[in-house]
């Protein structure tokens, strides 16, 4: 809830896009409620919930599709409730692209600079730059039904930007890719938005693109903001409970706060890492996140890591998912009463005997393991 | 004989079935109408064009002709708005009751078309609208109008829910966004649909039956009093006038949705 409760910015002058208190309900169902942030020029926010988490419903109303129920957005400082989205200066890219059928893509690129006056006579050039800066140069002639589906991504993108609007808004195009095209078409965005500097805010519900695209990263759940931070903080110091297990592969222990900054995990006494909070009072029951790449795994019996464990159970390994550039394995800990951990292995090849059923032994260091006051 | 075999010769022997009874009256009637004799016959008496010069030389089927392409085109026109703007009111307003309203619109199709033809004829009748021909336009269009919503809502349907958001972000105003792109988007529907309102109203017999007198007799109704007294080789000959006619629309539907992906590539 850190942003929420944040204070307003001073200079309001300096963010491209406010949110101020906004909310909106469906049948009395809150979608956004109370969702406050700020989006400073040339930034590229990337706003990342579950579905259902009202980001698209968030995404929306600042395009102005939707009106808020309360709050106020500011583009460029002026409140725009009250602005239709045809006088709003955004670009926008939608979900299912909501390119236009019965016209080509270089026509298409050109409907917005037709719609905004530009001079009859310096619209083709720009179209042509636009397309050659989304790497479609000369396919301008083709009708949309003759491009490929990253061939169509491009045109949606030069269409939402080819006018430099303020803003450009992303409804999750990505998502309908396959993995090879999304992950080239993220690096491609990102490559543009920089060339270009226009001020961006996305949304979608894969932790992957909101880490690699974005500058900064607005968690949501049912609604609300749970985190807003940059792709690292966010990942390395989850705010809550929800950011830790959205955000990679996590596993929860439950323990109690003891003195002296420790904790007692299933019976043992140990130490932990630094949370989002100073650790409660002694007696708190706390919720611990270990990231599954922090558990190290060795087969029983053999030598001890070159990193010093803090920590070091026996387990036994119940599943293992070969993914090529790791491994991970799900173990069974007896001594965290039967437990199910969850464990990246980074280098696959040093293990490759561990089936299930193996004997082995796992371990993680103390400042790995993050605890959260229930 | 294995099953697969047995099933494709049962399946094949179906379609070929079909495929004569489809096309078998099409083919008798036009056969008759090149005969040289004086009756109606199958397989025809000869070989003349001497009916085809009696059909276009009577005044009478030639009126009536007319007559029938401008209750046709008053038809096309007037469901071309009605039946765009209901298509689209109803796949993008979501209206209150959508189930409601599509059985409402679909019953034209389950009122008997001698019901609906005799209402038509009490109202215009009270209207002092009887007697012309534009108002057998218009009743093909309130019979035939589910047709063209639907042509157009196919259309609409397959579009992109966020198209006419799209427009908006690109700065175009709701009014600008709607003619110059879902009103395009559409269009391949509101041709196909018009065009089949055309020859839905050509055709159309019942209620013209009804609503025409001895001075606006569309076409069908003509041939159905010639038929009253004798079936004559002409009558043949009116019929492959008929299916030409219905010919050309398909052609011209083939040619105008191809040709109109054509002519939008052309533009700015």
């Amino acid at each position: 809830m850190k942003a929420a409760d944040a204070p307003l910015p001073v200079d309001a002058a300096a963010a491209m896009v406010e949110v101020r208190g906004v909310g909106k309900s469906f049948g009395g169902v809150p979608a956004v409620d109370q969702v406050s942030f700020t989006v400073a020029k040339g930034r590229f926010l990337t706003i990342l919930g579950p579905s259902g988490s009202g980001k698209t419903t968030l995404l929306r109303m600042i395009a102005g599709f939707i009106e808020p129920g309360e709050g106020e957005l500011f583009i460029h400082g002026r409140p725009v409730s009250a602005v239709p989205p045809h006088r709003r200066s955004i670009g926008m890219v939608f979900q299912r692209l909501a390119l236009f059928p019965h016209l080509t893509a270089a026509q298409n690129v050109a409907y917005p600079l037709r719609m905004r006056g530009f001079a009859a006579g310096e619209i083709p050039g720009r179209v042509e730059a636009m397309l050659k800066v989304v790497q479609l140069g000369g396919l301008g002639a083709r009708r949309i039904h003759e491009l490929s589906g990253g061939q169509q991504q491009r045109v949606a993108i030069a269409r939402a930007l080819v006018y430099q609007p303020d803003l450009v808004l992303l409804d999750e195009p990505l998502a309908a890719l396959d993995r090879k095209l999304r992950e080239e078409m993220q690096l491609e965005f990102r490559r543009i938005q920089q060339e270009l500097g226009v001020t961006t805010i996305n949304v979608t519900h894969d932790q992957r693109e909101a880490l690699v695209m974005s500058d900064e990263v607005l968690v949501m759940d049912r609604g609300r903001v749970q985190q807003l931070a940059s792709p690292d903080a966010a990942y390395r110091a989850p705010a809550n409970v929800f950011v830790a297990g959205f955000i990679g592969v996590t596993n929860f222990l439950e323990a109690v706060a003891l003195e002296g900054g420790r904790v007692r995990l299933a019976g043992r006494e140990c130490g932990c890492g630094a949370g989002p909070a100073p650790l409660p009072a002694a007696g708190t029951v706390l919720d611990c996140a270990l990231r599954a790449e922090h558990v190290r795994i060795a087969p029983a019996g053999t030598a001890a890591d070159e990193a010093p464990l803090d920590v070091q159970l026996a387990g036994v390994v119940r599943q293992v998912a070969f993914e090529g550039d790791r491994t991970l394995y799900e173990v069974g800990v007896a001594d965290l009463g039967n437990a199910v951990l969850r464990v990246i292995d980074r280098s696959p090849e040093a293990h490759l005997g561990l089936r299930p059923g193996a004997v082995v032994r796992i371990g993680w260091r103390a400042r790995d393991l993050i605890p959260f006051p229930r | 004989m294995n099953g697969r075999r047995a099933r494709d010769v049962v399946l094949w022997s179906v379609v070929a079935v079909n495929l004569v009874a489809l096309a078998a009256p099409t083919l008798i009637i036009l056969g008759a109408s090149f005969t040289a004799g004086n009756i109606i016959t199958f397989p025809p008496d000869g070989f003349s064009f001497k009916w085809y010069e009696k059909v276009f030389a009577s005044e009478t089927l030639r009126d009536a002709f007319w007559r029938s392409l401008q209750a046709s085109l008053v038809c096309t026109a007037a469901s071309i708005p009605a039946g765009t703007l209901a298509a689209l009111a109803l796949a993008r307003r979501r209206p209150r009751f959508p189930r409601t309203l599509q059985l409402y619109l679909l019953l034209p199709f389950t009122v008997p078309l001698i019901g609906s033809g005799m209402g038509l004829m009490m109202l215009f009748g009270e209207l002092g609208i009887l007697g012309q021909v534009w108002p057998v336009g218009l009743a093909c269009c309130i019979i035939n109008l589910p047709f063209m919503i639907w042509a157009v809502q196919a259309s609409v349907n397959a579009l992109d829910p966020d198209l006419e958001n799209a427009a908006a972000t690109c700065g175009a105003a709701p009014t600008h966004a709607f003619f110059t792109i879902t009103l395009p988007a559409v269009t391949p529907g509101i041709i196909t649909g018009a065009l089949l309102m055309f020859v839905l109203a050509f055709n159309e017999f019942l209620v013209s039956l009804l609503l025409t007198d001895a001075n606006t007799v569309t076409l069908p109704v003509s041939i159905y009093n010639s038929i009253r007294n004798v079936i004559t080789p002409d009558l043949a000959a009116v019929s492959v006038v008929y299916i030409l006619v219905a010919g050309l629309a398909i052609a011209l539907l083939d040619r105008m949705v191809g040709l109109e992906i054509f002519l939008k590539s052309k533009q700015s």
